[in-house]
Order: structure tokens, then sequence, then C-alpha cells
């Protein structure tokens, strides 16, 4: 092989390998269905509004709970605490600013993750 | 003095290892529109890894003066010896390391609006296709003051060590004063929180010290059930909280301060003066809401006075409040924005901001405080959801713990 040519293909390979690290670890998920998940529009400025307490991409670096774990229980969770009456918490209180739509949106965008 | 070209610039700027490697894809990035980010404080930092994180189609540029940043977050507990300086002190490495940001240690001495340029104090002059700017604020005079000798303490850093040092000298039985500006000011609650900070630290280390604490507002602006416990419960007897008291003048030398209601004279004196918009959002025309703060359309951040100049933070005018973590918010909904704008799609509709923040009120314990801000397309405005807003019950242990768990996932969220 000429020199040219397998500088090529290395470099083909680093793209390759580039690409495929984002997109091949998501579905490979067990929790990714074969079908892409349709996110709804706006759902990833939404969900990054949990990432201040709840980490980057939902994933916590402190005791705080991470959100990139059981997505699909995270919108009955998060409906659960906003129709509970509950405020002396504040997730209970954050939650009750977003509409069952926004909820769903967001769940949808950590599943999709 | 010269315009450096974008291409230029990122040809002598860029830093990444990549670019050795596939000069081409220098090239190609050259074709990007820039994006330069203002100040690298929690709205800035969080805007600049944000344009990134989401996409690779920009190229972004972080102007900031200093190397390290230190957070006001946490930064009362510098005063009672709980923290040391350096455990809420940040840098910009992960940032340009992990998100390709150009991260330039520069003040800016000008704005240019209409060649969208900015102009570098070192005499570089930068194009953008979209400026951020979130530069935070600046304190307007007070007659006698002298920062030096008067700590404000409310840009962290060595004023907060200067405050530090002065708290330990106060003797037994001595007197602390400390006066609070009239709203708007940066972070709501953070006055009440170090009066709370400083009482503990005279409780517990200067036997029969006190804190006079001034307000030029009519009452406790934030977490009013929780402060007024603390001022006359936890703290009976050392703090002595006056509202309604206008800050006239000081004597920095003497530390006495001048006011509506008298003079008051410490061993300490903590001057919290009236704030603006930082000089830079004056200097380049876009102080239009009541001559102080920037105004912007909360659906992008985009000025109302300038196009494509976009305001976070604490300089900008919707009436969210001016703190870390809502800066933070603010500087997604921007940067989501400016992403969909530059790719011919609408902003988002309805954008959602939060704010919440915990309060220590002792070596051991803390509040909280939360609310949730939605848009609102008929008055075009950030509205508070009543329903989402609320605070601590009461200040206790495990907020004090749930307190550095929010602060440093928001600090990671910012600045990692």
């Amino acid at each position: 092989m000429k020199r040219l040519n397998f500088f090529i293909l290395i470099v083909l390979m680093l793209i390759t390998t580039a690409c495929g690290g984002g997109g091949g670890s998501s579905s490979n998920s067990n929790n990714t269905p074969s079908t892409p998940l349709l996110v709804p529009d706006g759902a990833r400025l939404l969900a990054s509004q949990c990432f201040q307490c709840h980490g980057t991409a939902g994933i916590s670096k402190t005791s705080i709970d991470s959100l990139n774990k059981e997505t699909n229980k995270l919108e009955s969770e998060l409906l659960e605490m906003k129709y509970s009456t509950k405020t002396n918490d504040i997730m209970h209180l954050q939650i009750k600013g977003y509409s069952d739509a926004e909820i769903q949106a967001i769940s949808l965008y950590f599943m999709s993750l | 003095m010269s315009i450096i070209k974008r291409r230029q610039f990122l040809q002598a700027a860029s830093t990444l290892s990549v670019s050795s490697l596939f000069p081409n894809i220098i090239k190609a990035a050259s074709s990007k529109p820039h994006i330069i980010v203002v100040g690298g404080g929690f709205a800035g930092a969080t805007a600049a890894k944000y344009l990134r994180y989401w996409s690779t189609e920009v190229d972004v540029t972080l102007i900031e003066p200093n190397a390290n940043y230190y957070s006001c977050i946490l930064s009362n507990l510098v005063l009672n010896n709980q923290l040391a300086l350096n455990q809420i002190t940040f840098n910009y490495t992960t940032l340009a390391a992990k998100y390709g940001i150009t991260v330039i240690n520069q003040w800016v001495a000008s704005i240019n609006g209409v060649n969208q340029t900015v102009q570098l104090q070192d005499g570089r002059l930068l194009a953008y296709d979209r400026l951020i700017i979130a530069p935070g604020i600046r304190f307007l005079p007070v007659t006698g003051l002298d920062t030096t000798i008067i700590p404000h303490a409310w840009k962290a850093g060595s004023q907060t060590t200067l405050l530090q040092q002065q708290l330990a000298t106060v003797p037994a039985g001595g007197k602390v004063v400390m006066t609070i500006p009239a709203a708007p000011y940066r972070c709501p609650p953070g006055p009440y929180e170090r009066a709370c900070v400083i009482a503990d630290y005279l409780k517990r280390t200067k036997p029969g010290a006190t804190l006079t604490v001034l307000d030029a507002n009519a009452d406790i602006v934030a977490e009013r059930n929780t402060f007024t416990q603390a001022f006359n419960v936890t703290y009976q007897g050392i703090i002595e909280y006056i509202p309604n008291v206008t800050l006239q003048a000081v004597d920095s030398a003497q530390r006495i301060a001048h006011t509506s209601m008298g003079s008051y004279q410490g061993q300490v004196l903590n001057v919290i003066p009236p704030q603006s918009a930082a000089e830079i959002i004056h200097s380049t025309g876009l102080a239009n809401v009541n001559g102080h703060w920037a105004g912007v359309n909360p659906l992008t951040y985009e000025s109302t006075a300038i196009p494509n100049i976009h305001v976070i933070g604490d300089a900008q005018g919707t009436g969210q409040p001016k703190a870390g973590h809502i800066a933070n918010a603010e500087a997604k909904v921007c940067a989501d924005a400016i992403l969909r704008l530059l790719k011919g799609q609408p902003p988002y509709a309805k954008p959602v901001t939060n704010s919440t923040c915990y309060s220590p009120i002792s070596a051991t314990t803390a509040s909280w405080l939360t609310a949730v801000f939605t848009y609102d397309a008929t008055t075009k405005t950030m509205k508070i959801n009543p329903n989402s807003s609320g605070e601590a019950a009461a200040p206790t242990t495990q907020n004090y713990q749930h307190m550095f768990d929010w602060a440093n996932n928001l600090f990671a969220d910012t600045f990692a």
C-alpha cells in the first residue's frame, strides 16, 4: 500500500470512529427502540434546564439524582410530583411550572440520549 | 491596528491538536459563523459551552480578562471560614479543551454594533456574526467609599478575602455594620445570607459582638420568612435589622456609614453599593431599561437596541433575578436560539428558565428558594409561575449538604 493511500485509510478510520462514537453508543443501548424517537421541538432546550442541578446531559456529579437512567419512568415520576400536593421540596415546586406536554418532551429527550 | 480576519484569527489562535493533523479542517472551520462571548461568569461560560455542546457548526471565542473565576455562589462561606477561596475558583481550560472554545484573556475596549466587531484592549479587532455579552454588574459611586478599605465582597475574589480578614480582627463585644442597596441588585437573598453568615461567625468566635444591617429596601427582599426568623430568633441580640435606610456617604478611614437614619460606625463596615449593568453595556448603548440594564427579547436575549448583540446574566433587564443559577438558564435559551437562527429557524417560542439557590444560615444549616419562569407571549416577558415558587420551611442540616450538591453540579454544568 502506498504511503498516501495508507494515510487516507487512517484518516477515514479516524473519521468513521469519530462519527460512530456518538451514534453507536445510543443505537447499541438496550433502552433505545429500533425506530428513532420523535423528540418534540424545543425538547433540547427544556431538558437543558434540568442540568443546573442534575448535571450536563442529566449526569449528576453529586448525590442529586442523575436523569439519564431509567428514562422510561421519568415522565410518570415527574407527573406524580407535579400533581402531588407536596410543596416543601424544590423538585415538587419546580415541576409545577411545566405543562404535561413539556414534561413529556423532556422525558423523550432523555430517552433519546 | 488591523482587523484580524476570522480565518487568520483562528489559525493563529487555535491550539486544537487536530489543527496540526488536518489543516484543511481548520480552513473549513473558518467558514463557520463566529460567535463571540464577552464575560466568563455563569452566564458567559455556559453560553460558550452550550453553543459548542450542541453544535460543531459554529466557532466560539470567549473573551474574559481574568484567567480565574471566583464564584459568588458559596463565597459568603469564606467569611465564616467554612470554605477556602480556592474551593470556589474556576478557570477556562476545560471549556477550551473539551469544547474547542478559543479563550482570550483580555479586556474588551469597545464594541461596534454596525461593523460587528469587538476591539480588545491589546489592539486586536475581532469580527463576529453574533455577539453575546455577559459582563455582570458595575457599582454605582458612593461618596467617600474606598473599596480597598471598605470591601463590598460582591464580586468574589480578593474582596472576599479582605472582608474575611477584617472580620477576623473584630474584638469580643465589637460591632460590624453592613449596608444593602435598593433592588435590583446581584443575588436577591445574598445580603441577608451574608448577614446570617457573619452573625454565625460572631456568635461562635466573638462573644458579645453585634451586626447592624442597614437595608435600603422597605423589607427583606427574598426568603422573608427564613431571614425574619433568623434575624429575630437564631441571631437575637446579635443582628439589628433596620429597613428603609438610604446610604448617603461613607467615611472610609473611620468606617462610618452616613445614612438617612443617622451615622453608624463599626470595627468592620461592609458596603454593598447600588448596582447597574457593567460599563460595556452602557458604552455600547445597550442600557435601555431604566438607564441601568440591557433590554432584550427573552426568546433570544437579543438586545432591543442593537441587532446581533445578545445580553445575558446580571446585565440583562428582563426582570428575572440577577443570580448565577438563572444566568446559566438564560445562557442556554440564548445559545439554543442563536443556533436555531443560524439555521434559518425561529427561536423556541415558549422558553422556560428556573432560579434555585441554597443560602447558608449558619455553619451547619441552610435554606433554599426556587422559582420557574415561563415566556408570556402576550406581554413578551418572562413571568414567574406562582405554583412553582417557594422557600424552605426552615433551615436544616440536610439542606446544608444539598447546598453543596446543587452548587457542584451547577459549577460543572457551567465550567466543565
